[in-house]
């Protein structure tokens, strides 16, 4: 019980002095004791932040790489990320002959690209998510940036292709969107 | 990661205002009080949520929170010293039918609270209460005084909680 003195007054209603206190409860030994139900459901309600703070629901991002004989291609992607997030896509494809060449195709697949409903491309794309980089020396690299807003969750899955004459570079790329 | 270290956060912290408020803002709200604990959600919720509207992000912001709850609630069972510093100390507003003045003055009751609560249960003088005491809870537990033939001053008036200003 709290210490409570009081002030004293002369009204006999307060009191003036240190108080008794009530019966105290009795002590019992004091252990947890968790039904079926909890023993299965606690872990798992336990382990969502637990994991979280391992970074299992957080964004990742992925690299891969690809290459032809002229063309090597390396992407930068989002592994995974949540709804209604904004993750950048790079792709840098570098010229590793020893020629100019003169234009690279850089294209996305529509099945993968298309499942995030906004996708901002630089450089502005030809024709629908298809990016023409020219005059690329050897030894040189360029960036073709996206962003991907996530609005469909789940799994997407698709290749991203860099052509040069008959040369291709092309490479799978696979993001989950959390709900 | 971080939507969980900010539901931590803000657990602990709106816990210690409520524990500085003391057990008063437990039960009884006045309008301003009301509107300082709305407010806190709204204040809040941006920061918390940090305009990710994803279902991952409210499931893992709910399954912290309720973590953090059972976590408090069993550790402060286990464990009496957790349990003193999580869970304010019961606190005795009436000594066999004196108003303690310090305890009402440091918990901020006035006596007309503890009238209140004795008129609930059917008591009218200082003198039929044994025991008033302000529970952890913040409601205030009475215990009536016993006659001589160890009955109760009332017949009406048994050992109750009541819950202040309702």
């Amino acid at each position: 019980m709290a210490d409570s003195k009081s002030s004293i007054g002369r009204d006999p209603s307060l009191h003036q002095g240190e108080p008794r206190e009530p019966v105290r409860p009795p002590e019992i030994a004091r252990r947890l004791s968790l039904t079926r139900k909890q023993l299965l459901g606690l872990p798992l309600l336990v382990a969502v932040p637990i994991l979280t703070l391992f970074g299992v629901f957080g964004e990742q991002r992925g690299e891969t790489r690809a290459a032809s004989a002229t063309i090597e291609m390396r992407i930068h992607y989002p592994t995974r990320f949540r709804y209604r997030q904004v993750q950048p896509l790079d792709i840098a494809v570098r010229n590793i002959s020893s020629t100019v060449l003169d234009t690279i195709d850089v294209a996305r697949d529509t099945a993968y690209i298309s499942r995030f409903s906004s996708v901002r491309i630089d450089p502005a794309p030809n024709t629908a998510y298809h990016v023409t980089v020219t005059h690329v020396r050897p030894g040189e690299s360029r960036l073709v940036a996206a962003e991907l807003w996530g609005e469909r969750y789940g799994w997407h899955e698709g290749r991203l292709t860099a052509t040069s004459r008959a040369d291709t570079a092309s490479a799978s790329v696979r993001t989950f969107v959390f709900p | 990661m971080e939507t969980v270290v900010r539901v931590v956060f803000v657990y602990v912290f709106v816990w210690a205002c409520f524990r500085l408020l003391g057990k008063r803002e437990l039960t009884q709200m006045s309008p301003f009080e009301l509107v300082t604990l709305l407010f806190i959600p709204q204040l809040f919720s941006r920061a918390l949520t940090r305009q990710d509207y994803s279902m991952t992000n409210a499931v893992i912001g709910a399954t912290t929170l309720f973590t953090l709850v059972f976590i408090t609630s069993a550790a402060s069972y286990r464990s009496k010293r957790f349990a003193r510093v999580l869970q304010a100390n019961p606190r005795i507003l009436v000594d066999h039918g004196r108003l303690v003045v310090e305890s009402l003055n440091r918990e901020r009751i006035a006596p007309n609270d503890v009238f209140s609560a004795m008129h609930k249960v059917g008591l009218e003088r200082l003198d039929q209460v044994e025991w008033g005491i302000l529970e952890s809870d913040g409601k205030i537990a009475l215990i009536p005084s016993r006659a001589l033939d160890g009955t109760f001053p009332l017949a009406t008036a048994q050992p109750a909680a009541t819950r202040r200003s309702e």
